[in-house]
């Protein structure tokens, strides 16, 4: 059986590649992760406090998740300045974290570096207008201006502790949030408009992966990303139908992890189900989170850019639910529009300032449980920690493990589909990046 | 482990210590002779960095000798290495040292068969423990089949 | 002046590392005046042939810990074919946190190559211990920090290019960086092998918190109350690692009331850093009688993870294996 690796991949955390085997008329696709992360060695016998900063490398948002864990371990609620300061920095996470999607998007046709795209490198016929990403990496650069001020950095936050946050804001940097969120949202509509007409309207080059379409059933916190404190986990498939519905809390016991010999990346699961396989052709069990899992239920969002680009959508593509790689991209300029309009509200100084910015644990229990909605999907942190506070345990799901499934579906799709006839190596590793990058 | 002859390192602090093994030499006391001394002012010198580099430099064996409290030459040299002594066992039995290769004793200047019969129980007892290896880390359940990442 | 070539990789990491590389904003573009990209596999998915068809490269920035024997191949692969390696991070400088898996003996069951499975999807083999990039091949600079700091990134950056800089950059990396290295910037050479970008004290150099008198009667974890700005955290009775680790940073993290975990590394003149805590620590508290030191010494935890957060696969002196240099 002949093989061909296409290595490495793009754009993605973990360092992987897609192995494809070519099967007869039916080729066949392994997306492998090659090298464990072994975020449970680093965490077990640590103070249960380090967590949150620990944890953060695998996604900034996994400090703050990590926070709210803590708060539920000691039995503490954080005061508003510091519910609002973590949620101001969510909200900034999500702005960055889709624009740097959208910003790697572009450089499939636009070299990043200005210069070597004036002279010619990069696609020989651009869609992208030429000034784009030099426009979203200002924006880029601005938003993480804006997390580094709330939290303390922008890669691996540091201020969301046990109770609360680590300090309040210094006196300048109210008025430079201000002016950040004022830049803020103008960018993320540009983008929108500029990425809309040229990549995602009929006949523009991200039309055709309309085509590649994995429906999983979606899961997302109910209700979405507005509140941090997200009550149920629910999970509903293509028709509409809940196939699940639990409490943050049992997400542990909901939700589980299977393991295969060919990759080092777990995949996640729903327990009830059991592990269908990736062949089945009777997905029972597998699900995905993610910008798409959060609009699937088809809601009107509550702020007016990011609707209206919703209903763009809807009126370009069809009624929710969706499941293609275009309506991921398109979904990413959504959130980043309402992520925008959030930042806005968000960063007003009257929400950061107050009495208390922590509110000081007075006792420890034994176990801390919590879950948000990150830019990537949902996320999950449980601790277990003995009586010196110490991690005897711990469950982590992020986003690498409850899209493990459908990334490699999405791969074997790929694979499958005839957009091009014969595809030169580049170009299959072209369409493998494209086609995982949005999720 | 027939062979293998322990490597002691000992700080002996000038005042005590020291004078106690000068003594037991002179007064031609038996002794097992693994021990290296390295003669400081104070008990409270050793800096952790040392013991440990000797550990790193092929010690089987680490011993820190001051003056009992109260005697200490300095006032509270021998306290502050009592508090480092301390510290640095925890650190020790952590990274998978065992327990008994690093010891702080207090030796007075007239304790010359004390000091003897110090050193002969820790070399008996690393010849028990056998050569410092590189130490592999402390013993962990293995990961269970829940635990996700 | 023919631009310099560059290649950025990372093994085990985050890809924070290279993100600090396309962070520095509004210089990025200035990289690209400087520097020819030749091998950058995350950003403009370079692919791994790629680096067979390539004869030299100038400069590699590798990230990451070395866990798998691809990873070890392909560290060895770039530092064939290059110049000068840079280790860009905590993990390839140092093992960083990846690392502390090396304190257990027992890890659990990692996915290996099965031989009865499905051979056309074999992973690499995953190594038994976690290393930095130093002790896999010969490493030329260390950008510490995870992630090291955009400022600390732009000056590594002008040091190893060689290129001359702006007045402000100077100043600004001159005020932070031994003399040697911001000599060097200033006449564009090299810096000598071996530097580490980052400043030569330790990070009280830099941090602003008011340090009074060095004594701390309980000790506190950083969940419980202290005073997060003002006054030394050490001196509150937290762990602080500042003491002994290489500033550079600016002071990042005592800044905002959160305890430094070292991921600088130590500076030049410490042995070892959990050596240098204990004596720093058993300095500072404040007990006489023993059973007043064992009360006050059970309630520090988890010494070794905390003393080598970032370090524990390079600088902790019992754990390591011979550093290549």
């Amino acid at each position: 059986m002949q093989t061909v690796t296409i290595d490495p991949l793009r754009w993605q955390a973990a360092p992987s590649r897609v192995i494809l085997a070519a099967n007869g008329s039916k080729p066949a696709a392994r997306l492998q992760v090659t090298a464990p992360r072994d975020v449970a060695g680093m965490a077990r016998g640590r103070p249960v406090e380090e967590l949150p900063r620990i944890l953060a490398i695998l996604g900034a948002a996994h400090h703050l998740v990590g926070a709210q864990a803590l708060d539920q371990l000691f039995g503490v609620e954080p005061p508003p300045p510091a519910v609002n300061m973590r949620r101001a920095l969510l909200e900034t996470l999500f702005f960055s974290e889709h624009l740097q999607k959208i910003y790697f998007l572009l450089t499939a046709w636009e070299h990043p570096f200005r210069e070597l795209r004036q002279a010619g490198r990069g696609a020989a016929v651009s869609p992208v207008p030429g000034a784009l990403p030099d426009e979203i990496m200002h924006a880029l650069a601005l938003a993480q201006e804006g997390a580094a001020i709330l939290g303390g950095r922008s890669a691996h936050p540091l201020t969301a502790i046990a109770g609360g946050v680590s300090r309040y804001l210094k006196e300048d940097a109210y008025l430079r949030l201000a002016d950040i969120a004022e830049q803020c949202l103008p960018a993320a509509r540009r983008a929108a408009d500029a990425l809309r007409t040229a990549l995602l309207s009929a006949g523009r080059p991200l039309a055709a992966w309309r085509e590649i379409a994995v429906p999983l059933a979606h899961a997302a916190l109910a209700p979405p990303s507005g509140d941090v404190t997200g009550g149920a986990v629910v999970v509903r498939n293509a028709g509409g139908e809940t196939r699940a519905q639990f409490a943050v809390e049992e997400i542990g016991s909901k939700i589980s992890v299977h393991r295969e010999p060919w990759t080092h990346q777990p995949f996640a699961y729903l327990q009830a189900d059991g592990w269908p396989g990736l062949s089945s052709g009777q997905p029972q069990g597998l699900f995905f989170v993610g910008p798409l899992a959060r609009l699937n239920d088809g809601q009107p969002l509550r702020t007016p850019a990011a609707e209206e680009e919703r209903q763009r959508m809807v009126a370009e593509i069809g009624p929710f639910p969706h499941y293609s790689v275009a309506a991921a991209f398109w979904a990413l300029l959504i959130e980043a529009l309402q992520a925008a309009e959030r930042m806005a509200d968000l960063y007003q100084k009257q929400n950061l300032i107050g009495p208390s910015i922590r509110s000081v644990p007075a006792q420890m229990g034994s176990l801390g449980t919590a879950a948000l909605e990150s830019p990537e999907g949902l996320i999950f942190h449980e601790y277990r920690v003995d009586r010196d506070g110490i991690v005897t345990e711990l469950k982590v799901l992020d986003t690498a493990t409850a899209n493990n499934a459908l990334r490699c579906l999405v791969a074997q799709r790929i694979a499958e589909s005839g957009i091009v006839r014969h595809p030169t190596r580049q170009e299959t590793k072209s369409r493998m990046e494209i086609g995982l990058l949005p999720f | 482990m027939s062979g293998f002859e322990p490597k002691i390192i000992a700080f002996l602090c000038n005042w005590c210590s020291y004078v106690a093994a000068d003594a037991a030499g002179v007064s031609r006391l038996t002794q097992q002779p693994n021990v290296r001394v390295i003669r400081v002012f104070c008990s409270g010198m050793v800096d952790p960095g040392y013991v440990i580099k000797a550990f790193a430099s092929g010690a089987d064996g680490v011993l820190v000798a001051g003056c009992h409290p109260g005697d200490c030459h300095y006032i509270a040299g021998n306290i502050k290495a009592l508090r480092r002594a301390r510290l640095l066992e925890k650190l020790l039995h952590e990274l998978g040292v065992e327990k008994g290769r690093f010891r702080l004793e207090w030796i007075a200047a007239s304790e010359s068969p004390r000091y003897v019969q110090v050193i002969n129980a820790l070399t008996d007892e690393i010849r028990r423990l056998g050569p410092f290896a590189k130490p592999a880390g402390r013993a962990e359940p293995a990961l269970s089949a829940a635990t996700q990442t | 002046m023919p631009k310099k070539t560059i290649a950025v990789h990372t093994a085990t990491g985050c890809r924070s590392c290279e993100l600090a590389l396309l962070d520095i904003h509004y210089q990025v573009q200035r990289l690209n005046r400087v520097a020819d990209i030749v091998y950058w596999p995350y950003l403009l998915g370079s692919p791994h042939d790629d680096l067979a068809r390539i004869e030299a490269i100038d400069v590699c920035f590798f990230a990451g810990a070395v866990r798998t024997a691809d990873e070890r191949r392909m560290a060895e692969q770039l530092r064939a074919k290059s110049r000068v390696m840079v280790a860009l991070g905590a993990c390839a400088g140092f093992g960083g946190m990846p690392g502390l898996a090396n304190l257990v003996k027992e890890t659990g069951p990692l996915p290996s190559a099965d031989p009865s499975a499905d051979t056309t999807a074999e992973l690499p083999a995953v190594e038994p211990q976690v290393s930095g990039l130093t002790q896999v091949v010969t490493v030329d600079y260390v950008v510490p920090g995870c992630p090291p700091t955009q400022s600390l990134v732009w000056s590594a950056l002008q040091g190893v290019l060689g290129e001359g800089g702006a007045q402000a950059h100077l100043a600004y990396a001159a005020g932070r960086l031994p003399k040697k290295i911001a000599q060097a910037m200033a006449s564009g050479v090299q810096p000598p092998r071996g530097t580490v970008f980052a400043g030569e004290k330790a990070v009280c150099a830099s941090c602003s918190r008011v340090k009074e008198q060095k004594r701390f009667e309980s000790v506190k974890r950083p969940y419980q109350a202290y005073e997060s700005t003002g006054r030394c955290l050490l001196e509150q009775g937290l762990v602080c690692s500042g003491i002994a680790t290489r500033e550079g940073c600016g002071g990042l993290c005592t800044g905002v009331g959160i305890p430094c975990r070292g991921c600088f590394g130590k500076p030049e003149a410490v042995y070892d850093p959990g050596a240098k805590m204990v004596a720093a620590i058993s300095s500072t508290f404040d007990a006489e009688k023993p059973q007043k030191i064992d009360a006050v010494v059970d309630q520090f935890l988890d010494l070794a993870g905390t003393f080598y957060r970032y370090t524990l696969p390079t600088q902790c002196a019992l754990l390591n294996i011979q550093e290549k240099g």
